[in-house]
């Protein structure tokens, strides 16, 4: 999972440069945080030499109305231009942003998301709060394109009203789940995962361990955030979930690379949950076993894995 | 100025900078320049496109007050 971060932050620098990814592969010795700080700052500046313009469109706004707005919009400008434009025009005119987005197709919403300033994305947020149907159609189409990558970044910065509304309303679980294992920032998964309520995490849990790379997802985000929190998921995960589900789950790990996540998190389990790693680990397949085993040594929890 | 110090300034002396050869900032720099150019032409033609969707009576103000 770590690798498809750093290759969805080189398609993300990509994309800001206007270049084919390979012009910029070389750069993934730069790391997540570190492809990350440089298309921010790329994108700051962008914005920034741009303000002068965006300016000049904000004091357009009083002249047209809402609805004038949005046709205009959907005929005649890219969603790309309208992407980078939605974030200074938001700021500008908070009062009619909920409106616009209401009118606005999903499917240009979700076109012009990922060319949205990410620092209007953060003081916007909140104003959507008391109304998440705003957000919700567009959100579901990004789900539905699979560009987890863009979703991420929006959910990085959802308020946790927010964050409860998507985890109530998006139904494709499989995708939800994988939209979130694409939020980059550790600290933001947390606050993510924090605001997903209970019985939703239990159904997630339920639905995503049935699908590869649903489990592949969950164990990224399951090792990534905080310990509290893992325990409380773990605990969701090796008590609740049925003996032959988790042992697939078991070989799903280890097939899929991900057997270091799945340790990481049964050494942050409460005890009863490690117990149970401990009774289900031999009953694995022995290459299964072995991979296990070796990882468990490699994080200094032989006993995890008998 | 080397490469890396224009981008450097460019990028409000973002640390990963440093992480860059030269040949690398310089490459960095001349995407920089080039999407600045690109994107700016894509704000204009859009300007012209919308300002010809805008009804009649608005299209004299807007045209003013966006291009001067």
């Amino acid at each position: 999972m770590s690798d498809v971060i750093t290759r969805t932050q080189l398609q993300l620098l990509a994309r800001l440069l206007e270049v084919d990814v390979s012009e910029v592969s070389h750069l993934e010795r730069l790391g997540v945080q570190g492809l990350k700080e440089l298309r921010t700052a790329i994108s700051n500046r962008l914005f920034d030499g741009e303000a002068e313009m965006f300016g000049r469109v904000s004091k357009l706004a009083p002249l047209v109305p809402d609805v004038v707005v949005v046709k205009v919009a959907q005929a005649a400008v890219p969603a790309l231009v309208s992407g980078r434009l939605a974030g200074a025009l938001g700021l500008a005119h908070p009062d009619r942003a909920v409106g616009l987005l209401k009118r606005l197709r999903p499917g240009y919403l979700a076109d012009a998301a990922p060319y949205v300033d990410p620092r209007a994305v953060a003081v916007l947020a909140p104003m959507f709060e008391a109304a998440p149907e705003a957000l919700l159609p567009a959100a579901k189409e990004m789900l539905r394109r699979k560009d987890y990558a863009t979703a991420a970044g929006f959910l990085e910065f959802s308020t946790p009203a927010l964050v409860e509304a998507f985890s109530l309303e998006i139904d494709d679980i499989d995708a939800l789940i994988e939209a979130v294992a694409f939020v980059d920032d550790d600290g933001a998964l947390s606050n993510v995962i924090r605001h997903v309520p209970e019985h939703r995490i239990r159904e997630i849990i339920g639905t995503s361990i049935d699908n590869e790379a649903g489990v592949v997802a969950a164990l990224s985000v399951g090792s990534r955030i905080d310990e509290d929190l893992t325990r409380r998921i773990s605990d969701l995960l090796f008590l609740e979930v049925a003996e032959e589900k988790l042992l697939e789950m078991l070989e799903t790990a280890v097939r899929n690379g991900a057997a270091a996540e799945l340790v990481r998190i049964a050494a942050r389990s409460g005890e009863r949950s490690q117990q149970r790693m401990k009774e289900l680990a031999p009953r694995v397949s022995k290459k299964t076993l072995a991979a296990l085993r070796a990882e468990a040594r490699a994080q200094c929890r032989p006993d995890l894995v008998p | 100025m080397s490469d890396k110090q224009a981008l450097s300034d460019q990028l409000s002396g973002c640390a990963v900078v440093q992480q860059l050869t030269e040949d690398e900032a310089a490459e960095l720099l001349a995407m920089v320049k080039a999407v600045r150019r690109s994107r700016l032409k894509a704000m204009f033609s859009s300007i012209e496109e919308a300002l010809g969707h805008l009804p009649r009576v608005l299209r004299g103000p807007a045209r003013k007050i966006l291009l001067g």
